[in-house]
């Protein structure tokens, strides 16, 4: 039989335990995924003891509480910290999401932290989305039209046409979907993964792109399209309570009905 | 840093909480002095990154709160609960102010009133009401 296992240098070994020091009965274990490119070492998990009575409600309090008073080199990215701009996308107790959103008190016991799964790692939290971003720019991301720059009016947009974008522009590309995907683990590649998908239905859904049909023919690839099997996980995992599930099965619903 | 600016420096400040708040924020940086870096690494190194923002905002917060100390008249987000009034007569001026070690001087320089070409005239700035 094969055997799947990590390779050597990838095996998480168990890191260091700070323990906590301020002598408070209210103490949460956090366990960190750590790894830093410049030393020549395998990742580790480490624990840290944190006192949950001075500490703000969320999973990113809990991280900016051990990066100011524990251990200053944890990394992670971090922005506006109240979920509009996706950069503390991280895998909290074993679920993407985004830190700056996720309330600790949810999660009983120990609470366990890692990166976005199945992105490279470049340190500690921080995957590397270099693919995701290539992936976005390819479906061309901005109003197209055939007047151009001829137009000096302004497109506009009716009321009901405005309306069909909900659900769909509150997106921030924080990537939770895409790496919670399975399939995007295998094939993210070629597959486009939800995150772009439901960016590509956003616009192609739009009133005043006039460049419909060629966005339709450019996703409407076996690979990038049709590697989507309605795992659904995408729709678990968004923060945002989108749904790109339903607008992938509204691209393919479009291909089969044009 | 955070706490002395909004507490002292906010939208609404008055020749007190501006006093008080120049004296408060020399604090840290003075205390820029024991800074050290703990994160040695080449790669997003946020520790450093932070560190280096640190750098900048106390400076930046320091010459934001004697330059505000310094004018007295309200204008815009500049709201002295004492100076109520705007005061085109003395104030009608950019700030300037040089940060050097705790001191920090400011001058200023007059707004200029006209436009850089023919097409467009002056808007000459007045009061904002509702």
């Amino acid at each position: 039989m094969v055997q799947f296992s990590l390779p050597q240098n990838s095996k998480i070994l168990k890191g260091k335990y700070y323990k906590d020091k301020s002598g408070s009965n209210n103490l949460k274990k956090i366990n960190i995924y750590r790894w830093d490119p410049s030393k020549n070492e395998n990742p580790r998990i480490d624990t840290f003891e944190v006192n949950m009575n001075e500490c703000g409600p969320k999973v990113l309090d809990i991280l900016f509480k051990i990066k100011n008073e524990i251990d200053p080199s944890l990394t992670f990215r971090r922005s506006c910290a109240h979920g509009v701009c996706g950069s503390c996308a991280m895998n909290v107790d074993g679920v993407n999401t985004l830190s700056c959103t996720k309330s600790h008190s949810d999660i009983r016991g120990e609470l366990n932290i890692y990166p976005l799964p199945h992105l490279k790692v470049v340190k500690d939290l921080v995957g590397d989305l270099n693919n995701l971003y290539k992936q976005y720019e390819s479906i061309e991301p901005w109003l197209k039209t055939k007047v151009g720059e001829k137009t000096t009016k302004e497109i506009k947009q009716s009321q009901e046409d405005r309306e069909k974008l909900d659900g769909y522009y509150e997106c921030i590309l924080c990537a939770c979907c895409s790496t919670a995907c399975p399939s995007y683990w295998w094939n993210g590649d070629k597959y486009l993964g939800p995150a772009v998908l439901l960016q590509a239905y956003r616009w192609i859904n739009d009133s005043r792109d006039e460049d419909k049909k060629e966005r339709l023919q450019k996703v409407a690839d076996e690979l990038k399209l049709y590697r989507c099997h309605t795992i659904m996980n995408c729709t678990n995992s968004c923060p945002k309570g989108l749904n790109p599930a339903k607008a992938i099965g509204s691209i393919k619903k479009m291909l089969a009905t044009s | 840093m955070q706490k002395t600016m909004q507490s002292k420096c906010a939208v609404f400040r008055t020749e007190k909480t501006l006093k008080e708040g120049m004296k408060e924020i020399r604090k840290p940086f003075e205390g820029m002095e024991n800074i050290s870096v703990q994160d040695k690494s080449l790669l997003f190194n946020t520790d450093l990154v932070e560190t280096l923002e640190f750098d900048n905002l106390i400076r930046q917060a320091m010459t934001t709160i004697d330059s505000a100390y310094h004018r007295k008249e309200s204008r815009g987000a500049h709201a002295r609960e004492d100076f109520k009034k705007r005061d085109d007569k003395s104030y009608m001026t950019h700030t300037l102010a040089w940060q050097k070690g705790n001191e920090v001087k400011v001058a200023y320089r007059p707004v200029h009133a006209k436009t850089l070409t023919n097409d467009v005239q002056y808007f000459p700035p007045k009061e904002r009401v509702y």
